[in-house]
């Protein structure tokens, strides 16, 4: 074999093992097709596209917003629906690439709901028992530990203003979010039971002096 | 069919003047007066004046 036939045959081996290198990765990918990993494919080459044309756009718009057109000035909806979005967003996040993710709606959402829920998850002291002491705590002492806990859970802004986040563990404290409607109510009910009660006994006084059946029973 | 009768007793329910919301059941003669009577509620644990209230029932 001359020098140029083996060049030629090396040549052509090491383009077969690529190309066999590739068509199995392409293999696996088709086998276990990633959401993302099609999507990073596909920005990929856009963005390779982008910069290779001599286009003058100095940013490719997002394809997770609507875009405007220029001509018709129309708004096309975004590329990707906030369902593949969210989908997009859920495997970044497990594969913890989210910065890599172009911004979105659903990325600044599940930002926004990771940042609350690091300040607002339920305290530790809350599933701690009471303080170990010699006697037996009363279920009132332990309502009342149970409720300051609660107080340091009450929001005080959106639409539940005055209201525990999220509904505590335990039967005393079930419902906690809203309450029992009775309970809400039992405040007022109290107190109109209170202004009813301050002038009963004039107005049983009064009923004895005009009514006969209160004639009798004064007997 | 016969035409139907107004019956002579009514039933009436007193409800408390407290605003408990505690009522007793009794009857009486439908061309009386609406009852009043001083009878016990136990939510408010006292004796307190109940008065009959809507239409009473015959």
């Amino acid at each position: 074999m001359t020098l140029a036939e083996q060049q030629t045959t090396t040549i052509h081996l090491i383009t077969t093992t690529i190309m066999a290198a590739s068509s199995l990765s392409l293999l696996r990918r088709k086998v276990n097709p990633s959401i993302l990993a099609r999507f990073q494919d596909k920005q990929l080459a856009a963005t390779t596209s982008a910069a290779s044309s001599s286009s003058s756009h100095s940013s490719a718009p997002s394809p997770f917003h609507p875009t405007k057109s220029a001509t018709t000035q129309r708004w096309a909806p975004p590329a990707y629906s906030l369902r593949r979005q969210a989908q997009l967003v859920n495997e970044a996040y497990a594969d913890n690439t989210l910065s890599s993710l172009p911004d979105g709606p659903k990325k600044s959402k599940l930002q926004s709901r990771l940042a609350s829920a690091s300040s607002s998850s339920f305290p530790d002291s809350f599933f701690q028992r009471l303080p170990k002491s010699d006697r037996k705590w009363s279920s009132q002492e332990i309502r009342d530990h149970q409720k300051a806990i609660i107080a340091d859970l009450v929001t005080e802004k959106g639409p539940y203003v005055g209201r525990a986040q999220g509904i505590a563990p335990g039967r005393i404290l079930s419902g906690i979010f809203k309450g029992r409607k009775t309970y809400r109510q039992r405040p007022k009910r109290e107190r109109d039971i209170a202004e009813n009660m301050a002038d009963m006994e004039a107005r049983v006084k009064e009923w004895r002096s005009v009514s006969r059946r209160g004639d009798v029973a004064q007997r | 069919m016969a035409a139907s009768s107004r019956s002579r007793i009514v039933i009436a329910r007193l409800f408390s003047t407290a605003g408990t919301g505690y009522a007793y059941t009794t009857v009486r003669p439908r061309i009386a007066e609406k009852l009043v009577l001083r009878k016990y509620d136990p939510i408010v644990k006292r004796h307190v004046l109940f008065r009959e209230r809507g239409s009473s029932k015959s």
